[in-house]
């Protein structure tokens, strides 16, 4: 059903409104934006225009749902939305992270939105450390006096707070089910390198380890 | 004790206890077998005939990997059900699941639960059918051919789980390769073989029989050999393994290369067993006439499927544990 300019970022503001931290919610949102890539332009417009004007809970859900948009962009093979996030990954965390108040709450998971972006290679290292540094900038000046919660300002309604802990524990399940997926390429090789950089050295510990493992092995002679 | 199952009397009856049937029957597990339990088993197994039995078992494995490389599962996650898929056919035989690819399958996905890697089990399936059909007509999740697999599937698992006695204890060689390789100061390369070698342990029945940490040490002792490395000043007792089982982890990793090169990891690197017999040969002279040791170990039988129906059955990890807690009743 061809759409044009205007009718696809109509309905796609409304997909990504209707963002929450499910990965059905962002999946929509994602297949409607690869049927029409040949809007991807306007269509990522949306995208950057919607993080200046929404709450700061929504900005963590579009930025979560661009990990998404990536993945199925890069298994379609259609990789313009993959360029455009790369190239303008320093401005969405800047909208992510604004210089303002009650921004720090957005920091940590940001933070982790990054991680995933570089273990499922998605954006280089060279990425992934200029936005890393530009983040851990953001968040020395958010951490600040001045942009604490405020009781006489307005902040987050007690409905937002509710339901973004809700997001935040359905995001955190979402992470236990993909943290230890092997990201592509050969696998063997990866998770050996993996083990060879993240492997306590021999200690104590693993010393009683051995000696019990040796006592359930010794009781099978019983 | 003498049989896997055994029979406690037990006071109560159902109509006494409003909580219902005491256990009647408590089923320990066990770890690690001996030798002799194994060969005991292995022989009260009606199989088809030895090498087919043999083959059977390495296209399961094929599965195994196959499947998990495509959900890209870690390795740990495959030497589980390898580990469990064997000791499933030890304690039942193949004329009672003569599906031996719906047991790999039912393995992969305990092991994907057990090893906190968790999948759906239909993800698995409709997994396992694309790399059976690469080109095939596309499948989906609530396709019946899928649903009709998952369902025969779900009581498999049960009775995977039932052999294994709800043990999710599953330790692996692969940290101990590194933790060794660096205490000894090896090359990268050394360790990165012998990290491919512990995934060749997942295909003998080692891993019933020897713990992690022997297993990591045999490893790295092929690897050295093979890559030529000096590898003499690993001493066992220096990593908390007898001697014995040292060499016995060796010298069944070296018959096994001898005997199944093409169907392991090596086989890329290494196509003539040469090299792995005059391991042998060398292993041989130092050692003299060896025999693997020969402690009996209580007399273990197969699985009684019917057991759930005679009465509740208790799993339980270790007699300590249950010994306590009859105690405090």
């Amino acid at each position: 059903m061809p759409l044009d300019a205007f009718e696809a970022r109509l309905t796609f503001i409304e997909y990504l409104r209707r963002l929450n931290a499910s990965i059905q919610s962002a999946t929509k949102c994602a297949q409607f934006a690869l049927r029409y890539q040949d809007l991807s332009e306007d269509l990522y417009s949306c995208i950057l225009e919607e993080l200046d004007k929404t709450s700061l809970n929504a900005r963590i859900n579009i930025l979560y749902f661009l990990e998404t948009l990536c993945e199925n962009s890069i298994r379609t093979g259609f990789e313009d939305y993959v360029d455009m996030v790369t190239r303008d990954l320093s401005e969405i965390l800047d909208k992510v992270v604004p210089p303002a108040q009650g921004a720090l709450a957005n920091v940590a998971l940001a933070r982790k939105a990054l991680d995933n972006l570089k273990r499922k290679s998605i954006i280089t290292s060279e990425n992934y450390e200029s936005a890393e540094a530009m983040l851990s900038e953001r968040e020395k000046l958010v951490s600040q006096e001045e942009f604490q919660m405020k009781k006489e300002l307005p902040s987050f309604s007690k409905e937002e707070i509710l339901r973004r802990m809700e997001e935040d524990r359905e995001r955190h399940k979402r992470m236990r089910e993909n943290i230890w997926v092997i990201p592509p390429g050969d696998a063997m090789q990866i998770e050996f390198e993996n083990a060879w950089e993240t492997t306590s050295s021999l200690d104590e510990d693993d010393y009683d380890m051995m000696r019990e493992e040796n006592a359930i092995l010794e009781q099978a002679s019983r | 004790m003498s049989a896997n199952a055994s029979t406690t009397p037990r006071s109560g009856s159902p109509a006494s206890n409003p909580q219902g049937p005491l256990p009647a029957i408590i089923q320990l597990s066990r770890p690690y077998l001996t030798p002799n339990q194994i060969s005991a088993l292995e022989q009260q197994v009606a199989h088809i005939n030895g090498s087919r039995d043999q083959q059977l078992k390495f296209q399961a494995f094929s599965v195994i990997l196959a499947t998990g490389s495509y959900l890209r599962f870690p390795i740990r996650t495959m030497g589980t059900a390898m580990i469990i898929f064997q000791r499933f056919y030890l304690f039942n035989s193949m004329q009672d699941f003569p599906s031996t690819s719906d047991t790999a399958l039912a393995c992969l996905f305990v092991a994907s639960k057990t090893e906190d890697t968790l999948k759906k089990l239909k993800e698995i399936l409709v997994a396992s059918y694309y790399i059976k059909r690469p080109s095939g007509p596309d499948i989906s999740m609530d396709s019946p051919v899928i649903e009709d697999q998952r369902r025969r599937l779900i009581s498999l698992e049960r009775h995977v789980l039932e052999t294994i006695s709800f043990d999710f204890r599953v330790k692996h060689p692969q940290p101990y390769i590194i933790k060794f390789a660096k205490r000894l100061r090896y090359p990268v390369s050394l360790a990165e073989t012998a990290w491919q070698i512990a995934l060749d342990s997942y295909r003998t029945i080692l891993p019933l029989k020897s713990t992690p940490h022997a297993i990591a040490l045999g490893c790295l002792y092929i690897a050295g050999s093979l890559i030529e490395v000096d590898i003499s000043d690993a001493k066992p007792d220096q990593f908390c393994v007898q001697p014995r089982e040292f060499e016995n982890v060796v010298l069944e990793m070296l018959e096994f290369y001898i005997d199944w090169l093409p169907q392991t990891t090596l086989f890329a690197r290494y196509t003539d067993p040469a090299k792995f017999m005059s391991m042998r040969i060398d292993l041989n002279k130092r050692l003299g006439k060896y025999t693997e040791q020969c402690v009996p170990g209580a007399h273990l039988q197969l699985r009684d499927y019917s057991m759930s129906d005679k009465g509740t059955v208790r799993y339980v990890l270790n007699w300590e544990r249950e010994r306590i807690e009859r105690e405090s009743y």
